[in-house]
């Protein structure tokens, strides 16, 4: 996806160039454009390593678990089909529970553990609890956004975690309304 | 003295507490962990070379500046920077894409302006929707996904203008 997109971009840049009369600018940018990547990910460097290797030493003491153990009552009631079969619960709030510590590569693995005990219906179709699941990765809760806030002080924000309280607030009510969505449009089809 | 600045000191400290008193051996851990984010940035420089030399040239082209006065009517009507319309068309489709696009937003106007804070919280609050519908759907097998998309995308759009609003609300 990464390419596609990056051609479509680029694409767009040359015919865009060609009628603004920014050739020669864009030779430059273009040029210049990948050393940019290199200095942004070795300045992502130090936060990544940092916060990643803080969470580890989290997951093994534990919080993972306790997270998720805290989590399940709640889920319970968002995803009733699967509470009622009682598989899949513990897959759900362990990744949920990546998520909100900003961990995403350990919450996509895990997502993919739920995916696959929450499955579907026949034919294919979607069910119910999957649908919300899904809706709540595409937002998911996020008690630290890790990247953001490694890109930032990497920036040279003067207060890097100062977005921290906007994207909690934020990503909740998110959360909130997909879960309300889905078990209204849930609703609807009975 | 804000609370925001509080939040990584508090999370140091509770993890030098738990590795001064824990009884278990946390070194490995640590950095195994550690690893994993080294491994995970630099994982991402050949896609963000090439990332990042398109946005670069998007810039340069005057694109970028066209694209925002094409979708500044309806950005300006709900309160989102126009400047940020390259991000928000890039967020759903590609994770990576969407961090060279942040880096961008970064560079030119700062981490700290209203813009960049916008940027920071629709980027913390929203994950790459396409992406992450298609990989749950399959790893279900479903091929049906009903509602899904509409209703992501529809809470995408609604956490966009939220962000900005609880931005210009906490300042």
């Amino acid at each position: 996806m990464a390419l596609k997109i990056s051609g479509v971009i680029i694409l767009i840049s040359v015919v865009c160039a060609f009628f603004t009369g920014n050739v020669a600018s864009l030779t430059e940018a273009a040029i210049s454009g990948g050393t940019r990547a290199v200095s942004v990910a070795f300045s992502l460097l130090p936060m990544m390593c940092l916060w990643c290797g803080i969470m580890k030493v989290a997951e093994h003491g534990g919080i993972l678990n306790t997270l998720s153990r805290l989590l399940s009552p709640i889920l319970r009631l968002v995803f009733p089909k699967t509470a009622k079969s009682g598989d899949g619960v513990n897959e759900i709030s362990t990744s949920l529970a990546a998520n909100f510590l900003g961990i995403g590569n350990a919450a996509t693995p895990l997502a993919l553990a739920a995916t696959k005990k929450l499955g579907c219906e026949k034919d294919g179709i979607a069910g119910d609890d999957l649908i919300t699941f899904t809706l709540i990765g595409c937002a998911p809760p996020c008690l630290f956004p890790t990247t953001v806030v490694a890109l930032r002080a990497a920036s040279g924000s003067t207060d890097p975690t100062s977005v921290v309280p906007a994207v909690i607030i934020c990503s909740f009510a998110l959360c909130f309304l997909s879960i309300i969505l889905s078990r209204i449009l849930a609703g609807a089809r009975r | 003295m804000n609370f925001s600045s509080l939040i990584f000191p508090v999370i140091l400290s509770a993890f030098a507490l738990y590795v001064v008193f824990s009884k278990k051996e946390v070194q490995n851990g640590f950095i195994s962990g550690a690893k994993e984010g080294l491994n995970g940035a630099f994982s991402l420089i050949p896609t963000l070379v090439l990332l990042l030399t398109a946005v670069s040239m998007f810039s340069a082209s005057g694109a970028s500046e066209l694209l925002g006065k094409l979708l500044s009517p309806i950005l300006n009507k709900v309160g989102v920077p126009s400047e940020l319309a390259p991000l928000l068309i890039v967020r759903p489709l590609s994770g990576s894409g969407a961090t060279a696009l942040l880096t961008d937003v970064f560079e030119k106007h700062g981490p700290d302006s209203f813009i960049g804070k916008c940027a920071s919280v629709i980027s913390g609050s929203s994950d790459t929707v396409f992406y992450v519908t298609a990989l749950y759907m399959s790893g279900a097998g479903a091929t049906k996904s009903r509602y899904t998309l509409p209703c992501a995308i529809a809470v995408m759009l609604f956490g966009t203008v939220l962000s900005c609003l609880i931005v210009g609300i906490l300042g």
